[in-house]
């Protein structure tokens, strides 16, 4: 994993190798002008010289930074890394092939990713550069010590071998502290802001008090946790701490022997313990951030897999079908989930364009399920599913997009414009308004103020459910498919955004295949052909006939409309 | 202000100061150790055991020390924490509901919670490390005026450079660099999110490229953001070491040439470099102070927010609702000139369904608001069970009501509690009938936790009308007899509607009031008004 990182932001090596050189010069600059203090005083005189070439290699490191390619290179790596990965990132999870790996993509997952890219800076920016600094000052350390006939240069290693050992031992003594922490917090932080929310309501029930109390209570409990987490983390600051000041102090008592016998001159000492000293206070930190870049590994493995799910697929490959799609036919299609019973069997029908079809039935009876199959998330499991004459195993997954839209009752809208959000897949072209209301859509525009310039929030929270449902709508109806699944679209929208989007829909359907999936008794009647779904079988008809022959469709609608009645 | 916050945390002002100590031992132990090594380094052998106990027992003293001050810092922060969240909690308690109904709470609450984090962050993190480096400067000082006053001051003076003079010097630029950086990295942030939540519709759209392209552009002001952070950052860091290197040497020359380089002061040179640690740490410090004064602002800006008057009114109301009566109501907004209720005049009796309808904006939530005492209404003007309302204990009206409004008040926790608020006294019983009441208890026993299943409202295993029939659920749970509905169908589908408004004429005993904008949800009502230019008409009544 690390290792893929390495392949990031090749062109701004030149970045991390100059910011590895002036980590490493903060690093030994102070053991130089030790260094010099240190012959001063051994020598009885000032001796300006090493202070001059010091204090000018200074002045032409500072004016060697002035220069615009200096500068340029300031944290190139990291952002040029940056940048590769979270196109790579994006161009992984936008391979339409990816639909059916969930886990991949649920938004948990897909937050804690990005917040896994972002903190990337840590490695590139931090991590990898003290570690080469800290590697160079180590073998500075050992050429010198070597040079001059010390084995300080073997207490680092032991400091550092010291320090995994008490870390290992620590993690050993309380290993599931950090989970508590999490569901202390997780119990906390929502509810906080989601009480102060709900406010007005609390206060009006008279529940303000309980929930005061129990919110109290929450606090100090996360408190407690929070304490017990810092108590386990403090143990580790004091064994970093202690080794490192041991370590400083040991330096002393090694070096002391040298000295004492004349092998070691002060200057020489006093040079080694400095580098010596540094060397330690650099690693103390390593140790910090070593933290940081451990906890992004869960982002970064999946980060990988994405990428790797985007290496795999050639992109945009439309190639199956270039013609139009009139024909879709279900011939004894079947399909059922490996693990249990088929969801439905021997469904043939056909959809061509002309009538506005509907697939109703109840919830759990596998309409959605269908819907993918035309979507080409599943294949069926018996029979053929065609397109024209083609069976839909020969398309790939960029032919369905291309042929087939689908709007289900949850569709996403981007911040930005109502214009934006409409027009997103025809920038090019200028007509897109005209046909958005020749159709009937979005009538609602002309009454805002702002019109269709109107910003609508992220995901459309400024607008109302039929108003977002209606320019979902009107966007993908502008992508010209061949075929238009509308699958629960009008679900949860009031009674006059269903009427004009059923309208709509009817009109489609005269030219191109269109398959409303419903419950909803309302819809169903303004649906030509319907076919039902029911006890794994499809029952085609028309609502009336429906409706006086099969038990099960009457049963749906009656339900609905007792319910609607008595309440 | 200054004195306001030291009141906050008076009771842990020990434990602050045990931390400051604690925290100054801990880096002066560091500075030990450089110049007990000089000493070792100079000193003949015969001292070299006690050297050595001295040294070990620095080494622990500082360890334990840098751990005595962590831990006393952040139990100050925690402290603090959840002393803040319990003085908002109580806080915005006081000022619901008329005082939140503002449009701007939520984005008060929204800055409520960072506010609250970095005020902490500023009690415990920039507090005690402005004092430890403080005090650890005087300390040292005094130490180093013990062997040579000269070595003092200059200590003194390039403590004062690194520690205040520079920061506070670069803190402009870099504040500003920081500030921009954080901007444009919310805005990538935020991108890519939208990007992927909306993968679906960008891949149906055939606007993956597109999207793709816009959040490469945008990031591409998101580099040179972090380089000039980056390049800030260099800078303050190369003049601080030179600073002190530089000072080093003139230090070393200065004194060497005063005492012919007495072999005595090798210990105090080696330590010196090693003098300036708290104060290097201290670089953020404006950036940190100006954050941490701005969050306490706000938050005292927020405890200070008066309070709305309505709480007046001495007689408990004893018995149901069972009669209001509004009675030539005017009313406009203190702050606002026109008028939003002129002459308003109804009455309504148990039992009763009255209706409002008009256009949004109208002034109908105005008048519900103010029959429940959300804004005080003119004297005289309304009144319940044939009191005056200013003269209602406002707490006690407001248990005989029950208020619904548009969007249902969902709480991220269990369907069960969300229905009971906590009531321990509401039986199971009584949640399955009003569950049964609005048509909810087969959909909820089909979840696989049923009741105890928890409900995100960001994602909620709901739909949005199922949402608004578990609110009147709670309505019916909870006893009233006077049920309020702000427009609670307008943005539900025709069979929510119809299973709201009837459960409501079916189930609930008491009087309703209900306000919409679309006149079929009236056909349920007894009476129906229509609020137009601020006037109330009767449009229909039986």
């Amino acid at each position: 994993m690390i290792k893929q990182l390495f392949k990031y932001g090749r062109a701004g090596r030149s970045g991390a190798i100059q910011q590895m050189v002036d980590e490493w010069l903060l690093l030994v600059l102070p053991v130089a002008a030790g260094g010099i203090v240190l012959s001063w005083w051994t020598a009885r005189g000032l001796n300006w010289w090493g202070a001059v070439v010091l204090g000018g290699f200074v002045l032409v490191y500072a004016i060697y930074f002035l220069t615009p390619g200096a500068r340029q290179r300031i944290q190139q790596w990291t952002v040029l890394a940056k940048r590769e990965i979270r196109r790579d990132y994006l161009r992984g999870l936008f391979t339409p092939s990816l639909t059916d790996s969930q886990e991949l993509t649920s938004n948990k997952v897909i937050q804690r990713d990005l917040a896994g890219i972002g903190r990337l800076d840590s490695f590139y920016g931090v991590f990898l550069p003290a570690i080469c600094a800290s590697g160079f000052s180590f073998l500075l350390l050992i050429g010198l010590a070597i040079a001059w006939h010390s084995w300080l240069w073997l207490l680092p290693i032991l400091c550092f071998l010291l320090m995994g050992v008490g870390m290992m031992c620590l993690q050993k003594i309380s290993p599931n502290i950090n989970r508590q922490y999490l569901q202390g917090f997780l119990r906390l932080g929502g509810p906080f802001l989601d009480d102060l929310g709900g406010m007005n309501t609390l206060v009006m029930y008279g529940a303000q008090k309980r929930y005061g109390q129990s919110f109290a209570e929450d606090a100090e409990f996360f408190r407690g946790k929070t304490m017990a987490l810092l108590k386990y983390q403090l143990q580790s600051l004091f064994i970093l701490n202690g080794l490192v000041f041991a370590t400083m102090g040991a330096g002393a008592f090694v070096l002391y022997p040298a000295v004492a016998n004349g092998g070691l001159s002060i200057v020489q000492a006093g040079v080694l313990w400095l580098l010596l000293a540094q060397l330690l206070v650099a690693e103390r930190q390593l140790g910090y951030f070593f933290h940081i870049v451990m906890s992004t590994r869960p982002a970064l493995k999946n980060i990988f897999r994405v990428i790797a799910a985007g290496g795999e697929v050639p992109q945009s490959a439309y190639t199956a079908v270039t013609a139009p799609v009139h024909t879709v036919t279900f011939a004894q299609a079947g399909f059922g989930y490996p693990d249990g019973q088929p969801l439905w069997q021997d469904v043939s029908f056909v959809l061509q364009p002309g009538q506005l079809y509907g697939l109703v039935g109840e919830n759990g009876t596998g309409k959605s399920t269908l819907a993918r199959i035309l979507r080409g998330e599943l294949a069926p499991t018996a029979g053929q599913v065609q397109f024209n004459q083609t069976d839909i195993d020969q398309l790939t997954t960029a032919d369905f997009l291309q042929h087939v839209g689908y709007l289900n009752d949850h569709p996403y809208l981007f911040s930005g414009t109502i214009a934006e959000n409409i027009s997103l897949g025809v920038r090019n072209q200028t007509d897109w308004w005209q046909k958005v209301r020749q159709l009937g859509l979005c009538a609602f525009v002309e009454t805002l103020p702002e019109g269709l310039a109107t910003p609508i929030g992220e995901n459309g929270r400024f607008l109302s459910p039929g108003q977002r449902q209606q320019i979902a709508f009107a966007r993908l109806v502008l992508m010209n498919k061949h075929i238009y699944i509308f699958d629960e679209a009008t679900a949860n929208i009031d009674a006059d955004n269903v009427q004009v989007m059923m309208t709509v829909m009817k009109r489609l359907s005269e030219s191109i295949i269109v398959l409303c999936i419903t419950h909803e008794w309302r819809s169903i009647e303004a649906l030509a052909v319907i076919h039902f779904l029911t006890n794994q079988h499809i029952t085609t008809g028309a609502a009336p006939v429906l409706y006086q022959d099969n038990a099960g469709f009457k049963r749906l609608l009656d339900t609905q409309k007792e319910m609607e009645a008595a309440g | 202000m200054i004195k306001r916050m030291v009141a906050y945390v008076r009771y842990l002002l020990p434990v602050l100061i045990l931390s400051w100590l604690a925290g100054m031992v801990a880096e002066l132990g560091q500075v030990f150790v450089a110049w007990q090594t000089g000493r070792i380094l100079i000193s003949p052998s015969t001292q070299l055991q006690s050297l050595a106990w001295t040294l070990a027992a620095g080494v622990i003293l500082a360890a334990l020390c840098a751990f005595a001050e962590q831990y006393a810092g952040h139990y100050v922060a925690f402290k603090v924490l959840a002393d803040l969240r319990n003085t908002v909690y109580a806080k915005v308690e006081r000022l619901a509901p008329a005082g939140l109904s503002a449009k701007r709470s939520g984005d008060l609450l929204k800055a409520v919670g960072s506010d609250i984090e970095a005020m902490e962050v500023f009690y415990a993190h920039t507090l005690v490390p402005i004092a430890i480096g403080i005090g650890f400067t005087i300390i040292l000082a005094v130490g180093y005026a013990q062997i040579s006053l000269a070595a003092a001051v200059v200590m003194l003076l390039v403590a004062a450079v690194i520690g205040f003079a520079l920061p506070f010097f670069k803190y402009h630029q870099l504040a500003q660099a920081n500030a921009q950086l954080a901007t444009v990295q919310a805005t990538t942030q935020q991108e890519m999110l939208e990007a992927v939540r909306g993968r679906d519709a960008l891949l149906q759209l055939a606007a993956v490229d597109q999207q793709m392209q816009t959040v490469d552009d945008q990031y591409q002001e998101e580099a040179p953001a972090q380089q000039k952070v980056g390049l800030l950052n260099w800078q303050k860091n190369w003049l601080a070491w030179v600073i002190i290197l530089a000072s080093w040497l003139l230090l070393a020359a200065w004194i060497g040439v005063q005492t012919n380089f007495s072999r005595t002061l090798v210990p105090l040179l080696l330590a010196f470099p090693f003098s300036f640690r708290p104060l290097l740490a201290l670089s953020s410090l404006p950036d940190a102070l100006s954050k941490g004064l701005g969050a306490t602002r706000r938050i005292f800006a927020l405890l200070d927010t008066p309070e709305p008057v309505t709480n007046t009114g001495e007689v408990k109301l004893a018995r149901p609702i069972d009669e209001i009566a509004v009675d030539h109501l005017t009313f406009a907004y203190p702050e606002r000139s026109q008028t939003i209720l002129e002459d308003v005049s109804l009455t309504l009796h148990s039992g009763q369904i009255g209706g409002i309808i008009g256009e949004s904006g109208a002034g109908k939530s105005t008048l519900v608001k103010l029959l429940m005492k959300w804004y005080p209404a003119p004297v005289g003007t309304i009144r319940i069970n044939d009191l005056s309302i200013t003269d209602i204990q406002t707490q006690s009206l407001w248990q005989r009501i029950n208020y619904l409004p548009q969007q249902a008040q969902i709480f991220h926790t269990t369907i069960q509690q969300n229905l009971t608020l906590g009531d321990t006294e509401i039986t199971d019983p009584a949640i399955t009938r009003v569950l049964e009441q609005v048509k909810l208890t087969h959909r909820i026993a089909q979840l696989p936790q049923g009741l105890q299943t928890i409900i995100d409202p960001t994602a909620p295993a709901l739909s949005a009308g199922e949402l608004q029939r578990l609110a009147l659920a709670r309505a019916f749970l909870h006893p009233s007899s006077l049920l309020i509905l702000d427009e609670p169908t307008s943005n539900l589908d025709v069979l929510n509607e119809k299973i709201i408004l009837t459960s409501v004429k079916h189930y609930y005993s008491g009087m309703v009031l209900m306000i919409t904008h679309r006149s079929e949800t009236l056909g349920v009502c007894d009476v129906v008004w229509r609020l137009q230019d601020s006037h109330l008409i009767v449009v229909s009544e039986r």
